[in-house]
């Protein structure tokens, strides 16, 4: 079968982050290094002057799934924490 | 059009000035993934500076959903009704929190939480959980609220 290469590089943060193994505490910590933070701000700064290509306003779209996504699971991590 | 360069300085001022919130729907940064951004309060396009008092510390979803508008039109009066201005208006006078809800008070803020999607489902769950695990409103987001 053939898999495509994620173009998105917020993937491959969050595929380690999850393959080095998750705790509540490292979870609930968790952010995206600032070359990705870099990388939503362009594309929403660029979405806003209407420059954006298809395939990037695709890899926003992404991003924004995985916003939600990690905001759940974040936010329900603090159930297995009993202190910070 | 170039994004404009914000030096670090100024960014740093921007995230503590909000004390790590974002300044339209008050959640706190580090219940975030992707952090916050800097946004335009009045977008470049409209003529806003990239001066300290017209940005605005602006979680993802808040700020894509924004856009490069400014405000809104109220149909039923056929009015222009301009967004919410962190640097301008307090929070408590234009929305008010019921639940997980962002209840809009003003025209303003009912233009604000329509545009910027504040009650949107996926929005609401997050916050409903955030709720529930004491997480939302923090501290600093009680004292906008004025609660």
């Amino acid at each position: 079968m053939n898999t495509s290469t994620p173009f998105n590089p917020a993937y491959e943060e969050i595929i380690k982050f999850i393959a080095s193994g998750v705790t509540p505490q490292s979870l609930v910590e968790f952010q995206v290094s600032e070359t990705v933070k870099e990388r939503v701000a362009e594309l929403i700064f660029r979405e806003k002057n209407e420059t954006l290509s298809t395939e990037e306003k695709s890899e926003l779209d992404h991003y924004m799934v995985l916003e939600h996504l990690l905001r759940l699971a974040k936010a329900h991590a603090y159930e297995f924490i009993t202190e910070e | 059009m170039d994004r404009p360069y914000l030096n670090k300085e100024l960014r740093r001022l921007v995230a503590s000035r909000a004390d790590f919130l974002c300044e339209y729907c008050l959640i706190e940064e580090k219940y975030t993934a992707l952090g916050c951004t800097i946004d335009h309060i009045i977008s470049i396009k409209h003529g806003g500076s990239s001066d300290a008092d017209n940005l605005a510390y602006c979680c993802v979803f808040c700020n894509r959903f924004k856009g490069s508008d400014i405000g809104s039109i109220v149909w039923k009066n056929k009015e222009f009704i301009r967004f919410y201005h962190p640097r301008w208006d307090n929070w408590s006078e234009h929305f008010q929190l019921d639940d997980s809800h962002i209840q809009p008070l003003t025209t303003i803020g009912e233009v604000t939480a329509r545009i910027l999607g504040f009650n949107d489902q996926p929005r609401l769950l997050e916050r409903r959980i955030l709720i529930s695990k004491k997480r939302y409103p923090s501290s600093s987001a009680i004292n906008k609220m004025n609660l």
